[in-house]
């Protein structure tokens, strides 16, 4: 067998790229990936065919091991892929794209400096399919689809972080059903856990895609306002709350509505980190339950 | 104890430090279109063992910082750790940025900038590591680099993987990137027996410098 039979049967895709960026090797996998046929890239420039791969990272990483001849690793988690190799339409992951991990190394000349970069491509869809649903089941409350505790509690840090790095506003809103054992003890368990469905889809309506919705425990939610101040913080909290309370649930025919109260605090400097703000919240939200379908801004008298 | 380096072996190797720093700077300037300063590298020879201490009365809150750890193979053998201040990776972000990278819900910021901390570290390692071993006329491999944090030293002997009197050249050195100070520090870490291999290697360098 000779070589280019050879790396033809790896089920990688194997490139070869001379400083000008021209085709020198493309083994049957790229062909069978690509619909390209070896004769029809081999010493055309690789942006020919694929522009995409003209932009900043791709080409620090060839200037990496040309002139220093290293190899260099394209994560999956930082690049996506290389290659555009969509997917096909029914794929059900939601990916358009083939996820690739990529090397690429020096392949050096009789002088010693290299004169060619070899690039590997790895298939690792599916490994990101089972990693994303992994993440899921590690990060989703299973009950209503919210995120779960463990989640926003890493969420919260990252969050704070960010807020000392940047000093943007962060605000953070705890809910609480009122009475909800007494709806759980007249309608049921299962109408309970229908109404905790119900206003995690109406939290959820209300909510930008940057804030962070968590069930928190029992019929208690939280969310994280990112870019948000305490008064902005009040409205989103205000807006939800009468949302919930004009609400209609239906159970079995049956009719019934909840209402929540609602406690708001904003991190400010004087407080050392997670603790303190979900502290300050709780505590607001306390204040709220004592007048019930209220909210509460923690810092405010009421 | 056959890994002490005569006064004459650590002259030379800071000799061919500062080869290597004084042309990597450049190099690494083109090849991340920002303006690198490395400063002269102040080399040092010491025992693993003696290392930890070291990086804990150097490194401010050296229990988080972030280390990348890039292992070579090849005619010499040990382990390269690169040694940032904890947050010196927000910094560096914005300037390695990926173009194509799309943060996804199930991603965190803070994977996505260990992800580019990896790919920081395995250029500069590159270029300086990478040019040490080529001027000494060695060949070396690496393996994937990865972020660990301030107990890298002391994993990499508790593992087995190094043994406390195998030595390690540190390399002090400051990286600016444009308006960016960050302070890096380099740290290689030899086995024992490739101790041999390099006072070798260093005497050829010294020869040829003759």
């Amino acid at each position: 067998m000779n070589d280019d039979q050879v790396l033809d049967t790896l089920p990688i895709g194997l490139v070869v790229l001379d400083r000008s960026y021209r085709v020198r090797r493309w083994n049957h996998w790229m062909v069978m990936q690509s619909g390209l046929s070896q004769q029809t890239v081999l010493e055309c420039s690789v942006f020919n065919y694929y522009p995409e791969l003209n932009k900043p990272s791709f080409l620090r990483a060839c200037k990496t091991v040309f002139t220093f001849g290293n190899v260099v690793y394209l994560s999956q988690k930082l690049h996506r892929f290389l290659f555009p190799f969509e997917l096909p339409a029914n794929h059900t992951s939601g990916l358009t794209h083939m996820q690739q991990s990529c090397t690429m190394s020096p392949v050096r000349g009789d002088d010693g400096h290299p004169q060619q970069v070899a690039i590997t491509i790895q298939d690792v869809t599916d490994s990101v399919i089972l990693e994303r649903r992994l993440r899921a089941v590690n990060n989703i409350d299973e009950l209503t689809g919210a995120y779960n505790r463990r989640y926003f509690s890493a969420r919260l840090r990252e969050e704070i972080e960010r807020h000392r790095r940047y000093n943007h506003r962060l605000s953070l809103v705890i809910f609480d059903l009122d009475h909800f054992k007494q709806t759980n003890d007249s309608i049921g368990h299962l109408a309970g856990d229908h109404a905790l469905i119900e206003i995690r889809k109406l939290a959820e309506e209300q909510l930008r895609d940057i804030d962070v919705l968590a069930r928190f425990g029992g019929e208690e939610f939280v969310f994280l306002l990112p870019e948000t101040g305490r008064e902005a913080a009040r409205g989103t909290a205000e807006r939800l709350r009468s949302e919930i309370e004009r609400f209609s649930l239906t159970w079995r025919e049956r009719a019934f509505r909840v209402t929540a109260s609602f406690g708001v605090a904003e991190l400010n400097h004087g407080m050392g980190g997670e603790t303190d703000l979900l502290e300050a919240a709780d505590q607001a939200l306390y204040v709220a339950k004592q007048k019930r379908n209220a909210v509460s801004v923690a810092g405010n008298s009421g | 104890m056959n890994n002490t380096f005569t006064a004459l072996e650590i002259d030379t190797l800071q000799e061919v430090m500062n080869m290597a720093f004084g042309s990597a700077a450049a190099d690494l300037a083109e090849v991340v279109d920002v303006f690198v300063q490395l400063n002269a590298p102040d080399v040092q020879v010491m025992r693993l063992d003696d290392l930890e201490s070291h990086l804990v009365a150097q490194i401010p809150d050296y229990e988080r910082a972030r280390v990348v750890e890039q292992h070579f193979r090849g005619e010499s053998d040990g382990v390269a750790l690169l040694v940032f201040p904890h947050g010196a990776e927000h910094q560096l972000v914005s300037l390695f940025q990926s173009d194509s990278a799309e943060i996804l819900e199930s991603d965190t910021i803070l994977e996505l900038e260990k992800e580019i901390l990896m790919e920081i570290g395995n250029i500069l390692i590159g270029a300086t590591v990478g040019r040490l071993f080529d001027l000494l006329n060695r060949r070396i491999g690496y393996l994937p680099p990865r972020t660990t944090d301030g107990y890298a030293v002391a994993e990499l002997i508790n593992k087995g993987l190094f043994a406390g009197d195998d030595y390690a050249i540190t390399v002090q050195t400051r990286f600016d990137f444009e308006d960016r100070a960050v302070s890096g520090r380099l740290f290689i870490i030899n086995r024992q027996q490739s101790a041999q291999q390099l006072k070798s290697a260093l005497a050829e360098f010294w020869s040829s410098l003759e």
